[in-house]
């Protein structure tokens, strides 16, 4: 029993160490859509931990004329240039290093605990309810022009990505049964279609994919981009719907069949309920993909400001030489909240069942 | 249902099942049905194109056209199948399943996966034949060479990494006491764009001068270690190869994680438990038991995994642009069908990745053989 | 079996056509009658006057008319503004698309056949591509020669003669433009110090040798861009090509005539290694170069103490200075000479608006038409967020001394060339020269090496 407890805390000892470093990326995230533009590049985002820091406590002053290429002499002790520009460790485990080069000054500095304190909302502002410009006009008077906020790209986004992502789902599962449990040929050919497509960069059928929308008059719908979004997703979706299909155990719808079900009964009141924990497990994936997706909705939807998603939004806001990347962090951050909510709340449908033959072995 | 599929029967029952009176009724009721499905799912089509509604109603509109509607499509489908003579009905039952999908995909992805197949043997604006050229271009320039040898490496190291991470945190979630919270740690990096990755991995990669306090996380450890700050995407080549693999890693292992954890919680406790009273070490009963049992799980994910690394594009192109070293096949196809605007050798380097899929499809497919019933 | 699938197939396609015919005349119906007036003609006035005073007079209202470009966040802001006066004047609804990756977009949308009607290029390289595909029409066939002169520079309007598959054709008109060949300084730092502004190749070494004497590192480099790495380096270049060579030569460098092995374009190179590969005169050096991103380079000048002293940029460098920064805390001079004989020509770059081919309306006129007006430009200008290249916009429009002056400096500038990396073929300009720049500066390659790579890329 002790063993066992003992194993157990191994086990989380060492999941609590790569979820730790799995997480470091992130909280740096986190910690810097905290902070102002010009501290997120200066000042290592760790440093909003307690941590210890050289402070100047001491400036000594060396004759302003005297020459970088020449011996410094400190305290009676000769340094080079080179060394004063990266520090030099001196007793008492302080630093010497130039304070002011040009006034040829040089400070020491001393250990001490320190923390980041600085840290503003101002860039969740800016990113949530968007931009704001003051115009002023030549008779100087000035009047705010407000840039679109979040809010719309956020209900646009939803709109986009929740039929994107069940659409796709359920023919998904329809094809994984028929692929998996009628009989027919070519089906080795189906799926060899299927997985080839997998691989299939996306970005090429995007033109004649185009052009047939727009033929069709329905460029620039949500219509298209749910059948882009649908059809670029259908490979993976089936290839991973058909793994768990066809994984079910036999015995059920060898029983099934015996009553006289037909295959669209076996379908809707068999694989359908059993392969709902699997349907979800694979749709987060598209779910996210969807969610942060830039390229297909731009060119489907179009970049006017009413059919705007989240990327859109961001994209627009960083500005086009990325000036203003600050805003990615807490931007960032705002479009993954659904995501990880939608996560966690589905994690209960994750248990037993839910991939893979239970009873088959 | 039951009712309907009562109802089914009893209108077949009706006709014998073979004979033109039959056929006559299937054929007929088939093109109504055909046309009632059609009508009414062009009419919504219409009604969500016309754009009348809110972005949101719009959705839900939608969620409910797409459940409903393709249910409703199947049930009538198979009720159209089901009037057939019952050798014919069996063999149409496929398209039941796969007919609308099948449509789609071959829509919207295998026509211009041909026409691209085309193109590969054009030139850069699509009008005239050159044979093979795009080819020979891709299997011998020095940078599409390079780009070949990385992604290579991305396949083999990428793919192994994320699998056996994946797994390996699956099964200690499983036995930890903080499964739900380990797993969202994990699978977090999913719900990045790649845009805020790049953001996120400059705190770990960027470089300063000695002189200057280091902003990358990488380059703190190392200086505090005494070491001097490194240049890891840029001139630390070819290791800045792995350094961006890193991203994907942190970014796939995620899908990896919740695909096996899904599957060892099949894995009945029964063998597990049994294994261990005969005394089995944990190791043994891993390799034992849970591989065999989540092997198709595996090769289900491995196949994903080699796929995405494949196709890996953005934690290149956002990290260094394919500069330094670091082009991969799909920053290369970018750059020659988009930046560059050549369409034939574009094209070529796209077929070059449909091809280098097959051996994974044999995989899959012999795989799918053993069980065929 | 394979041929019932096939027979499904069919249906659902037959499906498809049927709903594509519904939907094909709706847009038939939609599509706005021709007018006969204008089919022909300059353009310039017609009976009841130009086009743009027809629009005022409100014959367009009620028409759309859209605008892709590239410019987002305050610009964004500041045009659609702009378009939001315009619209109220004349009842249009002109509409600014932003899209991050225009040539990507356009491409699509226009093979599509759902092209926008004016689509502004951020760089002339992607423009010129667009002309070759026969996409982009011909600015003079809506405007007369005589009214674009009258409303640019010569030198601006040659630089958009471009060549299509029909010919050459004045392939758009300038909206908001800028200047590279600037070097930025903290004046405070340059007045302590009582630095001169260096006018010759061989006052800027010294200068540069006195800061490095007085504790400075000169120069503050950049070369980082995520997937454009390599661009800031291309810059240093072209303005140093512009000093080393006649105007002549640089356009024949340009069109790949004047090859980059060349004994002219390594001299170029050889002015550029004096400053970036002197570890006194950078800081960071090379590998700092290589791994500082080209935005965060100009931050060192206004760190307390400064780092550095001087970065060489384009104007829009100033939107990456820290916020507490204001214009006058920092100043600019134009790249010195090298060789007397050419000059300080200045290197530009601008967005463009080019009329989409195929969307030749009258209403599309009058828009164009407002767009070659300083007027169209004066509400980003009163907010210091343009420059201005029409011949009618007012110098007293700018809020800052600092935009009147580079406005000033491209108005009288010894002469004016476009970006050539933007110009050669992408395979060169964002491609081969990207990439050979970057290895060349972090050292994988010599200098012969580097010209031979980059020379490569015209070869494809």
């Amino acid at each position: 029993m002790t063993s066992k407890n003992k194993g157990k805390l191994i086990v989380n000892i060492v999941l609590g160490l790569i979820c730790f470093i799995w997480f470091i990326p992130s909280l740096g995230l986190l910690i810097s859509s905290f902070k102002s533009a010009d501290d997120i590049t200066n000042v290592p985002w760790w440093n909003s931990l307690p941590h210890k820091a050289y402070v100047t406590n001491e400036v000594i002053q060396l004759p302003e004329d005297l020459s970088l290429k020449e011996d410094i002499v400190i305290d009676g002790r000769v340094y080079q240039d080179a060394q004063l520009r990266n520090g030099v460790k001196i007793e008492g485990d302080r630093l010497l290093t130039w304070e002011n080069r040009n006034k040829r000054q040089v400070g020491i500095q001393e250990k001490e605990w320190s923390i980041h304190k600085n840290y503003t909302l101002d860039n969740y502002e800016q990113v949530i309810a968007g931009r704001s410009v003051t115009i002023t006009d030549g008779e100087g008077n000035e009047r705010k022009v407000q840039g679109s906020g979040l809010g719309k790209a956020f209900v646009n986004s939803l709109a986009v990505t929740v039929p994107g992502t069940i659409i796709p789902l359920v023919l998904a599962t329809f094809t994984a049964y028929g692929l998996a449990w009628t009989k027919f040929k070519g089906k080795k050919i189906v799926f060899s279609i299927i997985v080839i497509l997998l691989v299939f960069p996306t970005q090429v059928a995007m033109v004649p994919v185009y052009r047939d929308f727009v033929s069709l008059g329905i460029a620039g719908t949500y219509l298209s981009v749910w059948l882009a979004h649908a059809a670029f997703g259908l490979p993976l979706l089936t290839f991973f719907m058909y793994n768990h299909v066809r994984q079910l155990p036999k015995s059920i719808f060898e029983s099934a069949f015996l009553d006289g079900a037909t295959h669209f009964m076996i379908f809707m009141r068999l694989v359908v309920p059993l392969s709902i924990p699997a349907a979800l497990s694979i749709g987060i994936f598209q779910f996210n993909w969807v969610w942060n997706d830039y390229l297909i909705n731009l060119i489907f939807l179009g970049g006017m400001g009413d059919n705007e998603v989240l990327p859109m939004r961001l994209a627009t806001m960083i500005g086009a030489r990325g000036e203003n990347w600050h805003l990615l962090t807490s931007g960032s951050i705002i479009s993954m909240l659904l995501p990880l909510t939608i996560f966690f709340l589905m994690q209960k449908y994750f248990v037993k069942g839910m991939l893979g033959g239970s009873v088959k072995g | 249902m039951k009712s309907a599929s009562g109802t089914d029967k009893k209108l077949i029952g009706l006709f014998p099942d073979k004979g033109v009176l039959r056929w006559l009724v299937a054929v007929i009721s088939s093109i109504l049905i055909l046309a009632l499905n059609f009508f009414v799912h062009v009419s919504i089509l219409k009604f969500i194109v016309s754009g009348s509604l809110q972005p949101l109603l719009l959705a839900i509109v939608a969620i409910i056209w797409g459940v409903v509607g393709v249910y409703s499509l199947h049930h009538s489908l198979n009720f159209c199948v089901s009037l057939y003579p019952y050798e014919w009905s069996q063999r149409l039952q496929h398209l039941i399943f796969i007919g609308p999908a099948i449509t789609l995909l071959i829509w919207l992805l295998l026509l211009p996966a041909l026409r691209t197949f085309r193109l590969s043997f054009l030139d850069k604006l699509g009008e005239t034949f050159v044979g093979l050229e795009n080819y020979k271009y891709v299997f011998t320039e020095r940078t599409m060479v390079l780009a070949l040898q990385n992604t290579v490496i991305w396949v083999i190291v990428g793919t192994l990494s994320c699998v056996s991470l994946g797994l390996l945190i699956a099964i200690l979630a499983d036995r930890s006491s903080y499964e739900k919270i380990a797993k969202i740690f994990i699978f977090m990096p999913i719900a990045v764009s790649f845009v805020a990755a790049s953001v996120i991995w400059k705190f770990i990669y960027a470089y300063s001068p000695t002189s200057d306090t280091q902003i990358g996380l990488l380059n703190a450890i190392n200086t505090a270690m005494g070491g001097e700050p490194k240049a890891w995407l840029t001139m630390m080549q070819p290791w800045n190869n792995y350094f961006l693999m890193a991203i994907l890693v942190w970014m796939m292992t995620g899908f990896a994680m919740v695909m096996f954890s899904a599957a060892i919680k099949n894995v009945p406790d029964e063998s597990i438990e049994a294994a261990r009273v005969d005394g089995a070490s944990e190791i043994k009963i891993f390799f034992a038991i849970i591989i065999p049992y989540i092997k198709k799980t595996i090769l289900a994910v491995t196949t994903s995994i080699t796929i995405f690394s494949m196709r890996v594009f953005d934690a290149v192109w956002v990290m260094t642009g394919g500069q330094y070293g670091t082009d991969v096949i799909a920053t290369k196809f970018y750059k020659e069908y988009f930046t560059f605007n050549n369409s034939g050798t574009g094209s070529a380097i796209a077929m070059l990745l449909l091809v280098a899929i097959i051996p994974v499809i044999i995989m899959n497919i012999n795989q799918g053989k053993e069980e065929e019933y | 079996m394979k041929k019932m699938s096939s027979l499904f197939v069919t249906i659902i396609l037959l499906m498809v056509t049927v709903l594509s015919g519904c939907a094909g005349d709706k847009i038939s119906e939609v599509a706005p009658p021709t007018d006969e007036q204008v089919v022909e003609g300059n353009g310039e006035v017609t009976s009841e006057g130009t086009h743009l005073e027809r629009a005022y007079a409100g014959e367009f209202s009620g028409q759309t008319v859209t605008i892709m470009g590239a410019f987002g966040d305050n610009l964004q802001l500041l045009f659609e503004d702009t378009l939001r006066e315009f619209n109220e004047k004349t009842q249009m609804n002109v509409v600014y698309e932003q899209s991050e990756d225009v040539p990507t977009t356009f491409g699509i949308r226009f093979d599509g056949g759902n092209a926008p009607d004016i689509v502004s290029f951020p760089q002339p390289g992607a423009l010129r591509e667009q002309v070759g595909r026969g996409r982009i029409a011909n600015i003079e066939e809506v405007f007369s020669r005589d009214y674009l002169e009258q409303q640019y520079g010569s030198s601006w309007l040659d630089m958009t003669m471009m060549e299509g598959p029909n010919g050459v054709i004045n392939a758009g008109i300038w909206q908001n433009v800028n200047a590279k060949s600037f070097v930025w300084y903290p004046v405070a730092e340059f007045e302590e110090n009582g630095y001169e502004i260096p006018t010759t190749w061989d006052e800027l070494i010294a200068l540069s040798d006195q800061m490095v004497e007085d504790g400075y590192y000169p120069w503050t480099l950049g070369l980082e861009s995520g997937a454009a790495t390599g661009w800031p380096a291309t810059d240093w270049i072209e303005d140093f090509m512009l000093r080393v060579v006649s105007l002549e030569d640089y356009d024949r460098w340009v069109s790949g005539d004047l090859e980059f092995a060349s004994p002219e374009v390594k001299k170029a190179f050889d002015y550029m290694e004096k400053i970036w590969f002197n570890e006194d005169y950078v800081y960071g050096g090379r590998v700092g170069i290589v791994n500082t991103n080209f935005g965060d380079a100009p931050k060192l000048m206004f760190t307390e103490p400064a780092k550095a002293l001087m970065i060489k940029q384009g104007s829009f460098i100033q939107d990456f200075f820290p916020d507490e920064v204001e214009p006058g805390d920092y100043d600019f001079f134009i790249t010195p000479s090298i060789d007397e004989a050419y000059g300080q020509p200045l290197l530009v770059g601008g967005d463009t608006m080019s009329l989409v081919e195929g969307q030749d309306r009258p209403e599309v006129r009058a828009v164009l038409e407002f767009l070659t007006t300083g007027e169209s430009l004066r509400i980003l200008i009163e907010n210091g967020a343009a420059i201005s290249p029409h011949q009618d916009s007012d110098l007293t429009w700018y809020n800052s001394d600092m935009n009147r002056k580079i406005a000033e400096a491209i108005l009288t500038a010894d002469a004016v060339r476009f970006d050539g990396s933007d110009l050669m073929p992408a395979e060169v300009g964002t491609g081969s020269f990207w990439t050979g720049m970057v290895d060349w500066v972090a050292g994988a390659t010599n200098t012969d090496e580097a010209l031979k790579e980059i020379q490569s890329g015209f070869n494809k």
